[in-house]
């Protein structure tokens, strides 16, 4: 007990004052704590305060401190940023969250095209992480054994705190194994106790097999309890389970964790429906870790301000989105946390709404800032990705995960939206369209085809990852 | 009888007040705890060297730097304990009130009711102590080493030496002072408050891992011991006597008892027991065959084992059954 409040003490201070972290203490810490809810069955009190400062203005003192020194840092010692401030002017010491603005943003493009540059001179790249490149050309980002080892551990503690994973869980991952999640997962889960099951984005149906396949282990529930996917292989799932007559009695699962990808209202409901299990949305992505958001019980974002300093910038002008504007996310990390790719203002090009200034948070997570849940990506028109998702996963008789394009034609009325559908049928194409004319979306028209290939343009969804195994699966006899 | 022997007998009133305390706030009472700890070895490691050090630096100081030191503990201590059950501030208010008195008595030479006050307060102190040691998990293992730890302590520093005779003296009569005591010098009659926290704490701890029987039987083992000692005295065959010395075997030969009348269950896997003595009879798998077991029998079949696991469910089955590959 003496020794870990040492170690809290030092965790606080780490946190306090935004410099490194003893990474020998912090894993103890979730040592400690996997120790204390093994024994009290929950963590003791203030146990919420340890992983965010709940008061407003201190929280504002320590953004300040945290950000001057990551904004320093990276002028002093990444390449990228040195020349930067040479070529802009711009007095690193000046900057703080009322003045970042005169940094310009960080475009995705000039990371990818040269991540070296984005490479701290004083650091020690240990892992490379890919983010998946859907759009064509992943990014590389490189990480330092010090910063897997924080965020691994510090991910424990939330799943610990927040999640409420306890050692009789068993956590499955179905994500790409090449991905950084994928490798800080393998690591702070078994930290908190809880059995790891990497099942990796296979073969839904093999998938859905592992899901309810009993394991019987010593102090674990006898089927895997969690289940950690994108949305789009989580869509496959529900697709693979409803076609092949799974039920919930099937399986043990009593959370769902998605992100990476929108998830909508109508693929939540499904999955919930047939997995009798809540489904929590959240966010992140390689560029930001271990910046995370998640999605609380209003369809808020909550972005926890403690790992970096997050801005909503209007994507043409990149000036601030004022409130109820549509906006991209802006991150930029804190040294604490990152220490090797340096990234100030990192446009992530994923947007959401400013909310309303009349807009209250009263949620479970009003104490930490919120925007709308992520709407997807620029389209060209002011239509969202969670438009066009939230249009289609209605529709029940549309595969999933669902698969389209939209086409330019000029037309003052929007795009055309392509779809695929099992069968291209003209009952189903027409409830889609008057389904559009009861949102008002703002398209010119609506195709059904049958193959992805007749597409306008590829449709890539991370549960296109596909990975294989020597597996069968499964008939019943 | 004598003074001195009704002062002995007030001192084991006073810990079997203690005791009493402490087990009737460990039925009702539950302390705030820290986010994340447990009482550990290292905990352990720490408090015996601190006990160990800390007499010879107290003998170093000035008085009123150890009265400082001891007010800071019994504030402390009153206000951790007392919050749980009269609230944070009410706890403050009185905290502050008796450390306030024991000054007071001190300046104005009222012994006698700096005595019984100080008394009083430690009584409290004890019982939130140990509470607080026992309620943040501290194992029967670790008071043993604690106890086994502090026979060699009490037996070189009290029996051996003169560190406790001149910490006795040092205290003797200040407000603050960590023992419970009867009559100040020239004839004190002292009990020390590690005794008094051994004698409590291993009957909580009895009564947490192994029972109520455990925490009855080292209620008595105190008593006994209290009595013996008492007899001691009244003979005239002690005149003091290094408690934990007699005290610390007798809690690890308690532990040792105990944890033999007591083995680790580690619980067995049922479903998988009785899968693995699964009669098949006609049911025999063929090759390559998954099958869903439950309570020994066969329950469904298919060619992967959640299909297996399906077919018992739909065969009725609501519990989850173990899935083999063929006969396990």
């Amino acid at each position: 007990m003496l020794s870990t409040g040492i170690r809290q003490l030092g965790f606080a201070w780490s946190m306090l004052s935004g410099r490194r972290f003893r990474v020998g203490d912090v894993l103890a810490l979730a040592d400690d704590m996997r120790a204390t809810l093994q024994e009290f069955g929950s963590a003791g009190d203030g146990a919420g305060d340890m992983l965010t400062a709940p008061d407003p203005e201190i929280q504002a003192n320590l953004t300040e401190r945290r950000l001057r020194r990551t904004v320093r840092n990276a002028a002093r010692h990444t390449p990228y940023y040195r020349h930067l401030f040479e070529r802009t002017g711009v007095d690193p010491a000046s900057v703080s969250p009322a003045t970042i603005a005169s940094i310009p943003p960080t475009p995705k493009g000039a990371l990818r095209s040269m991540p070296s540059a984005f490479v701290s001179d004083a650091a020690r790249p240990a892992v490379a992480a890919q983010t998946t490149g859907t759009t064509g050309v992943p990014t590389t980002v490189w990480f330092s054994q010090y910063e897997l080892e924080i965020t691994a551990a510090t991910s424990a503690l939330a799943l610990m705190l927040v999640t409420g994973l306890r050692t009789e869980h068993v956590w499955a991952n179905c994500i790409t194994t090449r991905s950084i999640a994928q490798y800080l997962a393998e690591r702070s889960v078994p930290m908190t106790g809880a059995g790891y099951v990497p099942i990796g984005p296979v073969d839904p149906r093999i998938a859905l097999d592992r899901l309810a396949t009993p394991v019987h282990l010593p102090g674990k529930r006898p089927q895997i309890t969690h289940l950690n996917t994108t949305p789009s292989y989580l869509a496959a799932l529900v697709q693979e389970a409803e076609r092949d007559g799974w039920t919930a009695a099937d399986f043990g699962l009593q959370e769902i964790h998605v992100g990476g990808e929108i998830l909508t209202d109508a693929l939540r409901d499904r999955a919930r429906e047939l997995f009798d299990a809540p489904v929590t949305d959240g966010y992140s992505m390689t560029e930001i870790i271990p910046v995370a958001g998640q999605v609380c019980a209003h369809d808020h974002l909550h972005v926890a301000a403690d790992l970096g300093h997050v801005e909503v910038l209007d994507p043409v002008t990149f000036e601030p989105a004022a409130p109820g504007a549509v906006g991209s996310l802006t991150v930029t990390p804190f040294l604490s946390y990152r220490d090797t790719t340096t990234l100030l203002r990192y446009v992530t090009g994923d947007l959401v709404r400013v909310l309303p200034e009349a807009e209250k948070l009263d949620c479970e997570m009003a104490a930490v800032p919120a925007t709308s849940r992520v709407l997807g990506r620029v389209t060209g028109s002011d239509l969202t990705t969670r438009d066009v998702l939230e249009l289609l996963q209605a529709e029940r008789a549309l595969p999933l995960p669902t698969r389209y394009a939209l086409e330019e034609t000029g037309d003052a009325a929007g795009p055309v939206l392509h779809v695929v559908a099992e069968r291209a049928d003209r009952t189903l194409l027409a409830r889609i369209e008057g389904r559009v004319a009861d949102l008002a979306l703002p398209l010119s028209g609506v195709n059904l085809v049958e193959d992805p290939a007749d597409l306008s343009a590829p449709c890539r969804v991370r549960a296109d990852l596909r990975e294989h195994t020597f597996h069968t699966a499964g008939r019943r006899m | 009888m004598s003074h001195a022997l009704r002062g002995a007998l007030a001192l084991d009133a006073a810990v079997l007040v203690t005791v009493g305390l402490a087990v009737a706030y460990l039925a009702k009472v539950r302390m705030p705890r820290p986010p994340a700890g447990l009482f550990v070895r290292s905990d352990i490691v720490i408090m015996v060297a601190l006990l160990v050090i800390m007499p010879f630096a107290y003998l170093n100081m000035p008085a009123a730097v150890v009265c400082t030191v001891f007010g800071l503990v019994v504030f402390v201590g009153l206000q951790a304990t007392l919050a749980p059950v009269i609230g944070g501030r009410t706890a403050m208010v009185a905290a502050t009130l008796v450390c306030a008195f024991e000054v007071v008595a001190y300046f104005a030479g009222w012994s006698t009711a700096l005595m019984v006050v100080n008394d009083g307060a430690l009584v409290i102190v004890a019982a939130g102590v140990t509470n607080m040691w026992v309620q943040t998990a501290m194992k029967p293992s670790l008071v043993a080493g604690l106890a086994a730890a502090l026979v060699v302590y009490d037996t070189v520093a009290t029996g051996l030496a003169s560190v406790t005779s001149d910490f006795m003296h040092l205290v003797n009569g200040i407000p603050f002072a960590p023992m419970l005591a009867a009559r100040y010098a020239p004839e004190p009659i002292m009990l020390g408050l590690g005794d008094t926290l051994m004698l409590t704490l291993w009957p909580l701890v009895a009564i947490k891992s192994y029972g109520r029987v455990a925490g009855i039987c080292a209620v008595v083992v105190d008593m006994l011991l209290m009595a013996a000692v008492f007899a001691g005295f009244a003979s005239g065959a002690i005149t003091w006597i290094p408690l934990l010395t007699p005290l610390g075997p007798l809690i690890v030969a308690q532990y040792l008892y105990w944890r033999r009348r007591t083995p680790v269950v580690v619980p067995v896997r049922a479903p998988l027991e009785a899968a693995l003595r699964a009669s098949y009879g006609e049911d025999e798998p063929a090759d390559g065959t998954w099958v869903a077991l439950h309570e020994g029998k066969v329950v469904g079949r298919g060619d992967s084992p959640g299909a297996a696991r399906r077919a018992a469910r739909e065969a009725g089955v609501a519990e989850v059954p173990v899935t083999a590959l063929g006969r396990p």
